[in-house]
């Protein structure tokens, strides 16, 4: 198994090199309903280096120092972040894969959002899948 | 080509849903995710990648909410079910 581990975790070339390179200002985060420890096993195992997300927000913890007081899927989560992010929330784009959990939410406090693996009425703009999501930033 | 698009300086954070999003393939690729967790749950109890194993896998999963949290029940990692995962990804990607 953990010879297995070493083959499947290297970057996966077609999506992941774009966190690094196509958009260097824009600054990546991580949002989920799992713990943070879990958060950091999850984006390890997927070949993703921790360094590339500014912040984590997982289930009980900000970036692992921060008690989160709140649950996602919830409007107060994304008011909490645009807060912590202290920034204008149409500069924050929410990508996911369920309206219900991911885009309500983030549409909610005026996020821009993308949904992935799915068609959505509430989101900006559905795509097939998280390849694609490049392909909606004019370069 | 996508009607819909966005100037990258407009954007100056980018949440990314984990769940579902960043840590699985797409749905239509089950088959394939099945097919691995079948190789773990083999590997795990050192039996035969065939029919009997899966219809094992099959029967003793039954309850739980999925394969995956099955094998972790009966102490797969984790990370190791991911990194499974991520594998199919790149194969989609290809097929793609």
């Amino acid at each position: 198994m953990l010879i297995l581990r070493l083959i499947f975790q290297s970057i996966d070339e077609n999506m992941f090199n774009w966190f690094k390179q196509e958009l260097p200002h824009i600054k990546h985060n991580i949002l989920s309903a799992i713990p943070y420890v879990t958060i950091n096993q999850t984006l390890e195992a997927l070949g993703l280096e921790l360094e590339l997300f500014m912040h984590k927000f997982a289930q009980d913890f900000i970036d692992g120092e921060i008690l989160n007081p709140y649950f996602k899927p919830s409007e107060e989560l994304c008011r909490c972040i645009v807060t912590f992010l202290d920034t204008e929330p149409s500069k924050i784009l929410a990508i996911g894969n369920s309206e219900k959990s991911d885009i309500k939410p983030a549409k909610a406090v005026g996020m821009k959002t993308v949904m992935v693996y799915g068609k959505s009425e509430l989101a900006d703009v559905s795509l097939l899948d998280v390849y694609q999501v490049p392909k909606i930033f004019r370069i | 080509m996508l009607n819909y698009t966005l100037s990258p300086h407009a954007i100056h954070y980018i949440i990314w849903d984990l769940d579902g999003t960043l840590d699985i393939i797409p749905p239509n690729l089950e088959s394939v995710i099945e097919s691995n967790y079948l190789k773990i749950y083999a590997e795990k109890k050192c039996l035969p990648v065939n029919d009997a194993t899966k219809e094992q896998l099959r029967q003793e999963s039954k309850g739980f909410c999925s394969r995956a949290g099955y094998l972790a029940k009966i102490g797969v990692k984790n990370a190791d079910i991911k990194a499974h995962i991520s594998i199919d990804r790149r194969k989609y990607v290809q097929l793609v």
